[in-house]
């Protein structure tokens, strides 16, 4: 399959799970912001969780089919048409050579996720990802973020298409829909950096998300936190969720294209859980940190395990007529 | 040795030893950094050291945290600090012609050349990388020519700039914005997606500056 872009949204890049191996080097994790909605909609495509996505960012994505194949949008809920008749996200359709695919209007939501089931022939790798780092000039085409008339080309295995889809129970979508998110915190590393009082007020707060957020860290603005001496500390490694506090009083929290190593105190880490949700926290947004530790975790766990009890297939029919392929959802009329 | 383990998170284990700029401390924790890479435990996506400490991160659902500290424990016990058996030494050609060299010469109330030649003198550990691609932390660089930071950092620094800042010294692997005291250029790049093995340097190596177009023994700069 291949597809061309014709419209590329505000920014699109290509993501997968991050550049692990260059970040002893001061390379940039990078990688997907929101991991669930990435991995998920590989699943959707029969593909592993953890291969290559495009992930986009506001504006209108808009592509063509040059071959058939199958493809899935997850992420923030948008509009999504194929040649003009609206699907739902969240899915795995079909597409033929010549379909349009266009995906607008994200609400409830900042980040979507495109994956195409198969490998991407035409993508760069460096130290073993292709992951798009903007400031380190690699990923994705080996040309930064993706711009219309760009081509990516997927080593497509045709088969019986499988209509797949995933149940909406999780704490994942409750918190898409909430008005103020709810984010769970471990404190430390450097929580001793911080006046008792200062924690409490971290974690009663309502703190709204700063137009200057972007896949470096997420600013807040709210109640100021107050350091117990100086802010600054010797270096260390800076996790996926790290929040530190600037010298202002307002937490950052640390995301895919953050620094590897810094020297500021940290407050706490957001589970991994929660990064998903973060991800798709816009300007704007509220959100409450509220506090846990490890007793939770097998909590936490649970509301991630992406298996055939949360993934489904539908009752799905492929059917090809005059060369043309149809999805065809069979559903029960209640008398 | 003082260590403490400390969980960033539920995806990073941090190793601590005392928060300090200390070279066996710094070999210990560039020895335990192998160690973990040797073992290959299950889960550990990635180990990154820094002057003083070690981050592993891992796969949540993989992991097996309890036994991860007990492996760790044990590791840091047996780990002996990196030994070198020759210096592993980088050499760096610079043209010291920077903007700021001038600067660095009147805060520290000595001529150019002698800043010149108190740089390029020591051989400097490179501690660990981090900031950009590539980017050493350097120690070991001569009290004498500290310098403060630019009051307002320029909006570009080329890549292959050679700067100051308070007591640290270092070379710009990225294009980015700064504000440390340029004092020279160099050719070599820190970070190249040309070569094979893009970053250049690697943490527990040596640097030695090299300075192009000036006479260590001369009175007058070339």
């Amino acid at each position: 399959m291949s597809i061309s872009i014709i419209n590329a949204g505000v920014l699109s890049m290509i993501q997968d799970q991050g550049r692990y191996l260059g970040m002893d080097f001061g390379m940039s994790q990078s990688g997907a912001m929101d991991t669930f909605a990435s991995k998920v909609a590989n699943l959707l495509v029969g593909n592993e969780p953890v291969a290559p996505v495009v992930e986009i960012v506001g504006g209108i994505f808009k592509f063509q089919a040059l071959k058939g194949g199958v493809f899935s949008l997850t992420g923030a809920m948008a509009q999504v048409f194929i040649n003009q008749v609206e699907i739902k996200p969240w899915e795995s359709y079909c597409l033929n050579a010549g379909d349009i695919v266009e995906i607008k209007n994200s609400t409830f939501g900042f980040r979507n996720y495109l994956a195409f089931s198969g490998e991407f022939t035409n993508l760069s790798y460096v130290m073993g990802s292709c992951a798009t780092d903007l400031k380190a000039g690699v990923g994705g085409l080996g040309r930064g973020r993706l711009k219309a008339k760009d081509v990516l080309e997927v080593d497509y295995k045709i088969e019986n298409f499988v209509k797949r889809f995933i149940e909406k129970d999780l704490n994942y979508f409750k918190q898409m829909n909430a008005t103020e998110k709810k984010i769970r915190v471990m404190l430390g590393p450097q929580e001793d950096a911080f006046h008792k009082d200062a924690i409490n007020v971290f974690f009663d707060g309502v703190y709204q998300i700063d137009h200057n957020s972007d896949r470096m860290g997420i600013r807040l603005t709210g109640p100021k936190i107050t350091h117990l001496d100086k802010a600054d500390i010797l270096s260390d490694v800076i996790a996926f969720g790290a929040i530190q506090i600037s010298g202002n009083g307002m937490p950052i929290v640390m995301m895919a294209d953050r620094q590897t190593t810094g020297g500021y105190a940290k407050i706490g880490t957001v589970i991994s859980a929660d990064l998903p949700i973060m991800a798709q926290l816009k300007p704007g947004d509220y959100l409450r940190f509220v506090q846990t530790d490890f007793s939770e975790e097998a909590c936490w766990h649970e509301e991630v395990i992406l298996n055939e009890k949360r993934i489904k297939s539908s009752n799905q029919l492929s059917i090809t007529v005059d060369s043309k392929t149809y999805n065809v959802l069979i559903e029960e009329l209640i008398p | 040795m003082f260590y403490k383990l400390k969980w960033a998170g539920d995806t990073c284990l941090n190793i601590y030893f005392d928060e300090r700029i200390d070279d066996s401390i710094n070999k210990k924790v560039i020895a335990l950094k192998q160690e973990i890479y040797r073992l290959n435990i299950d889960g550990v996506i990635s180990v990154i050291s820094t002057y003083h400490s070690v981050g592993l991160f891992c796969d949540p659902i993989r992991i097996n945290r309890h036994e991860l500290m007990r492996t760790i424990d044990s590791l840091i016990r047996k780990t002996e600090p990196v030994q070198h058996k020759s210096y592993d030494i980088v050499e760096i050609p610079v043209k010291y012609d920077g903007e700021d060299l001038k600067r660095v010469a009147l805060h520290a109330g000595i001529s150019e050349e002698e800043v010149i030649k108190i740089h390029c003198s020591p051989l400097y550990r490179v501690y660990m990388l981090g900031f950009t691609p590539g980017f050493p932390y350097l120690g070991g660089m001569d009290e004498r020519i500290r310098t403060p930071r630019l009051d307002s950092p320029r909006l570009k620094v080329k890549a292959g700039s050679v700067g100051i800042a308070d007591n640290q010294t270092g070379i710009y692997s990225l294009d980015s914005p700064g504000g440390w005291n340029i004092i020279g250029h160099t050719e070599i790049k820190l970070y190249d997606l040309e070569r094979e093995q893009p970053i250049l340097l690697k943490s527990g190596q040596f640097v030695k500056f090299i300075p192009i177009g000036f006479d260590l023994e001369a009175k007058h700069v070339n």
